[in-house]
């Protein structure tokens, strides 16, 4: 039994339910449609990261922290904040999965 | 003052008095403005700081339930000999505010980070928030969530800007909450006016 294996595994079905969620969120916010459908919520190597091409990097940054011209409209730090508690459950159910498959509950 | 005014001034007020200096003037106070401050006005003051609240949210984790009794009223009325208050536990609340330093000279920049991680450590940070009557300031928790460097070019200057989340914790007494959740029903008013306090005139189409 790798547990690894199935902590990655939960993430990425994770990352999978958290992009919509994401995007919602975004243009619920007033963030512009064509900078949010460049947005992915991604795993990699056991750690969800938000995905986005370079080329706009800076309207990103620009929207989440505001510039001379824009307040910032903090929509990335709103949903890191409401999703930790979410997280926490994902790792803990997956364990629970494997503590099952081990027959701890027999 | 109450929650989230308190607050506002208290991060302020605590923002107050940094200091820079240059070749040109040996101290340069950094003012500090709530918002993005118009350009005529900025173009002038550099450095400053902005204030931004961003989030509102409920600590549920902190949430306790019971009566509390003082003598105060939670520091909003003079203690007086005999009398008690009684109330419900406050709402505990997180706030989060986005402050950001900006400079167009990279030693103002230095000054300003140095000043700041003075004034906002990692996970030790305290804001003063002094009662409603000023008679005592209570400590408030305040955490760093997050520094990012954010330096730009503005109008072919360099303007160089450090961002600062920074969460404050902080509650709503039953008072603010009772004020929150009541709704105005009716509103009365005197169409005779008999009684003007001292330079005030009264509004011709209700006289």
């Amino acid at each position: 039994m790798n547990t690894e294996k199935i902590a990655a595994q939960a993430l990425k079905q994770a990352a999978e339910r958290l992009t919509p969620d994401f995007r919602q969120d975004a243009l619920s916010a007033g963030w512009p449609a064509d900078i949010v459908f460049q947005m992915t919520v991604e795993e990699n190597d056991g750690n969800l990261y938000l995905a986005y091409p370079n080329s706009i990097a800076d309207k990103v940054q620009n929207l989440e922290y505001g510039n001379f011209e824009q307040a910032p409209n903090p929509v990335i730090r709103r949903f890191i904040r409401s999703h930790t508690d979410g997280l926490d459950d994902i790792f803990e159910s997956a364990f629970e999965d494997v503590a099952s498959e081990l027959g701890a509950f027999n | 003052m109450s929650f989230i005014l308190a607050e506002d001034a208290a991060l302020k007020n605590y923002l107050q008095g940094m200091t820079v200096a240059d070749e040109k003037a040996p101290v340069r106070p950094v003012k500090v403005w709530f918002g993005y401050p118009d350009v005529e006005v900025r173009t002038q003051s550099y450095p400053y700081v902005v204030v931004e609240l961003l989030d509102i949210l409920p600590a549920y984790e902190r949430q306790n339930s019971g009566i509390m009794y003082d003598s105060d009223n939670r520091g909003t009325v003079a203690a007086q000999a005999g009398v008690m208050y009684r109330y419900s536990m406050p709402i505990p609340y997180d706030l989060v505010y986005q402050i950001t330093t900006y400079s167009r000279h990279p030693r103002h920049d230095r000054a300003m980070l140095f000043e700041m991680q003075q004034r906002f450590p990692s996970q030790y940070g305290s804001l003063p928030i002094p009662n409603a009557i000023n008679t005592e300031s209570a400590y408030r928790h305040m955490f760093l969530d997050g520094f990012l460097k954010r330096d730009q070019i503005e109008d072919g200057k360099r303007l160089f800007r450090a961002v600062y989340t920074v969460r404050i914790v902080s509650e709503m007494t039953p008072v603010d909450a009772n004020n929150a959740l009541h709704t105005v029903q009716t509103v009365k008013i005197n169409r005779v006016t008999t009684n003007i306090p001292a330079g005030l005139t009264p509004v011709p189409h209700l006289t």
